[in-house]
């Protein structure tokens, strides 16, 4: 696992990660502040970034916004100091300030009804967003 | 005693001896093992073959009696597995690995239970040194060498802990490994006109359980045809010997395309397109290669050999070492393409396995040359590097290694796994299905049901309270969040399921969830609609609501270390 910052998106895309599927392209190109870790054998991805206002429309285009009941929630956040802890207990938080969104992830199993679940979080007072992807 | 000469016959019988000490490690490895609990999660779906198998029913896919009610949740989803390990296919579910493995250790488990899980991975790994010994002693190793190569792979390796594990990597090992011995030095008395179709065929066979081996099956092909080939076979010899294990190799991808509908069968990097599969390369080679340094020092050894050799190479370099160096080198970066990634929970690089006995041979070979080749100065340097990589090599395998896995055995699953025996609930949700996987051992005992979102596992629990259940397991991750108060349903049959924390069990969390009515029951659930399931504000019952958010949750590197383990 590692951990890697990329000031803009055309750094990350320069550092290979979005060829390599670990920042998916749903970004807007405008993302700024991009922290990403993966996890290279279970394919696992936490990402934190900064937007636009201008670019949320964009950024949630292709997502599904979801309860946060319907969440699948990543593990070892914990040692991400950019993971915000009360993101974890917003499904038992009544008033949490996220707001969640279901997004599409890179068609893995080809032919399988399964499909990787990933998630974009996002917060109304916030031009930060959280996103993972969770096998 | 000289490391080239060998001259005291009692120095000859020394191979033998580590080998038997080697068999004694392994024996205390596996002397803790108790119950079906793996090292890696791959091996419970393995095992959940193999008991399969071993029960009479041979059908190649995993299937698993259960009444219509679990069978009915398992097709809407909560089926405890899903891909990369498990894949449907016309409407049957296949395990991601071969069948072949779980299919041989199937007559052990049936015969000895339990205990027969390990024979063929000890068996084969007790092989296997008989095997690298009696190759040694082809190429005129001194006593010396041949004991010092011995001991570094048996006790400076990660490949000897995997003779406790069950995974068949010694057993694929085993198999190439044979054909390389073949290659490089015949016996001394001749052998019969059998022996290059059973060479071949055997090294073609490991590519029936590992799939990277087809590398090294190309390269060996290739190199029984090399010019500077100096194994002393005729060429029918080695046509028979490539032609056989060519074969049986292309036999394994016709069997695996039969089953799985790709020749490479179900492994999620088939889908990989080609850009990616180079993205992704850099980070996998870095981590295979990283692993092989950390967990096998003794690679440094060839290296340091033709820096100190490096004014007389063609010496230095004469068969085999020369060949079996461009092996090693040719091997390690194709890898990678191959399987891009780094192996999961392992220990040490698990894919290149095959280079142990490769490393091995090459620093035996080392040792001896040394001697003969270096001025004292260069020598005892050389012999330095030697003893220090092994000794490195013996901390962090034999050591902390054989440590890791006994506790690991111990620790890790075990405890988890006793709770949801002992307990009277006849289901158990999961929140990932490594955790289904590691609990495999419970599958003919308790329903398994995965639950990745707080949703699902209140959809499990408003089916299990329309049946009359009144209580189940959850197990997560003890970075995961604690499962709110569900509710579900509305109106007549709104419920509620309320979870209290058990406490943590080896490697997960275990909560015991109670089905009930919803309190205060009148209409449905604020802001939710029928049917949709929300967090329970003002649970009723005291005493069940003893979720415990903002617990101090274990250390998260702690858990990654345990799911991964990498060099630091």
């Amino acid at each position: 696992m590692r951990e890697t910052v990329y000031p803009t998106f055309a750094d990350a895309v320069a550092g290979g990660v979005v060829a390599g599927g670990w920042v998916p392209d749903l970004l807007p190109e405008g993302a700024t502040d991009i922290r990403e870790t993966h996890d290279l054998d279970t394919e696992e991805v936490w990402l934190r970034f900064t937007f636009a206002r201008e670019a949320l429309p964009g950024l949630v285009r292709q997502c599904t916004e979801v309860d946060a009941l319907h969440v699948s929630y990543p593990r070892a956040t914990r040692r991400l100091s950019w993971w915000p802890d009360d993101l974890q207990r917003a499904a038992a938080t009544p008033a949490t300030p996220y707001r969640f969104y279901r997004c599409p992830s890179p068609d893995r199993y080809p032919g399988q009804t399964y499909k990787v679940a990933a998630f974009l979080a996002l917060t109304d007072d916030d031009r930060a967003a959280w996103y993972w992807r969770r096998p | 005693m000289t490391v080239a000469g060998g001259r005291f016959r009692a120095a000859s019988v020394a191979p033998f001896l580590v080998i038997a000490a080697g068999i004694g490690f392994v024996l205390y490895l596996q002397a803790p093992i108790t119950a079906e609990v793996f090292f890696n999660g791959d091996g419970g779906i393995k095992f959940l073959l193999a008991r399969q198998f071993a029960s009479g029913d041979l059908r190649a896919d995993l299937h698993f009696p259960a009444p219509e009610w679990a069978r009915s949740l398992w097709t809407e989803g909560l089926f405890p597995f899903h891909p990369p390990f498990v894949y449907e296919r016309e409407d049957l579910r296949y395990a991601q690995y071969p069948i072949y493995f779980p299919l041989l250790s199937a007559p052990f488990y049936r015969l000895v239970g339990l205990r027969g899980l390990y024979v063929i991975p000890a068996l084969a790994l007790f092989v296997h040194w008989l095997v690298f010994r009696s190759l040694c002693a082809r190429l005129r190793m001194g006593a010396a060498a041949m004991t010092v190569a011995t001991l570094t792979l048996a006790f400076a390796s990660p490949l000897t802990l995997y003779a406790a594990m069950f995974w068949e990597h010694t057993l694929a090992v085993t198999l190439a490994f044979t054909g390389l011995a073949a290659v490089v030095a015949p016996p001394a008395g001749g052998e019969s006109r059998w022996a290059p179709l059973c060479a071949g065929l055997l090294t073609g066979l490991s590519t029936w359980f590992r799939p990277e081996l087809a590398c090294f099956v190309i390269l060996l092909a290739a190199l029984s045809f090399a010019p500077f080939n100096r194994g002393g076979r005729p060429p029918w010899w080695r046509g028979l010997f490539a032609g056989t294990m060519l074969a049986a190799t292309l036999a394994s991808l016709i069997a695996n395309w039969i089953l799985s509908g790709h020749p490479m069968g179900f492994y999620r990097h088939i889908a990989y397109a080609p850009g990616q599969r180079l993205a992704l390369y850099p980070e996998s080679l870095a981590a295979l290669t990283g692993n092989l340094l950390y967990f096998y020092p003794l690679v440094l050894v060839p290296a340091a050999y033709l820096l100190l050799t490096v004014r007389d190479p063609k010496r230095a370099l004469a068969w085999p070492f020369g060949a079996l160096l461009a092996i090693g080198i040719l091997f390690l970066p194709v890898v990678p393409l191959l399987l891009p990634m780094g192996g999961g929970r392992q220990w040490g690089p698990r894919y290149l396995l095959i280079l142990v006995p490769l490393v091995a041979l090459l620093s035996g070979l080392s040792a001896q040359r040394m001697s003969v080749l270096l001025p004292r100065l260069p020598r005892y340097l050389g012999f330095a590097i030697l003893a220090g990589a092994a000794w490195l090599g013996f901390l962090r395998n034999t050591v902390l290694g054989g440590d890791r896995v006994v506790s690991d055995t111990e620790s890790r699953v075990l405890p988890a796994l006793d709770y949801v025996l002992k307990h009277d609930s006849e289901v158990v949700a999961v929140s990932r299905q490594w955790i289904s996987e590691d609990l495999a051992a419970a599958f003919d005992r308790r329903r398994f049901f995965l639950t990745p979102t707080f949703a699902d596992l209140a959809r499990l629990a408003a089916a299990l309270g329309g049946r009359g259940a009144s209580r189940f397991l959850y197990l997560c991750l003890p970075s995961e969040p604690s499962p709110p108060p569900l509710v579900f349903g509305s109106g007549e049959r709104r419920g509620r399921a309320a979870f209290a924390r058990a406490g943590d069990f080896g490697q997960y969390t275990i909560y015991e969830a109670r089905i009930g009515t919803a309190g205060g029951g009148s209409g449905p659930a604020p802001e939710r609609e029928q049917g949709v399931l929300g967090p329970q504000r003002n649970p009723a019952e005291p005493g069940l609501d003893r979720t415990q958010y903002g617990q101090p949750a274990r250390e998260d590197e702690q858990e990654l270390e345990r799911h991964v383990l990498e060099p630091r």
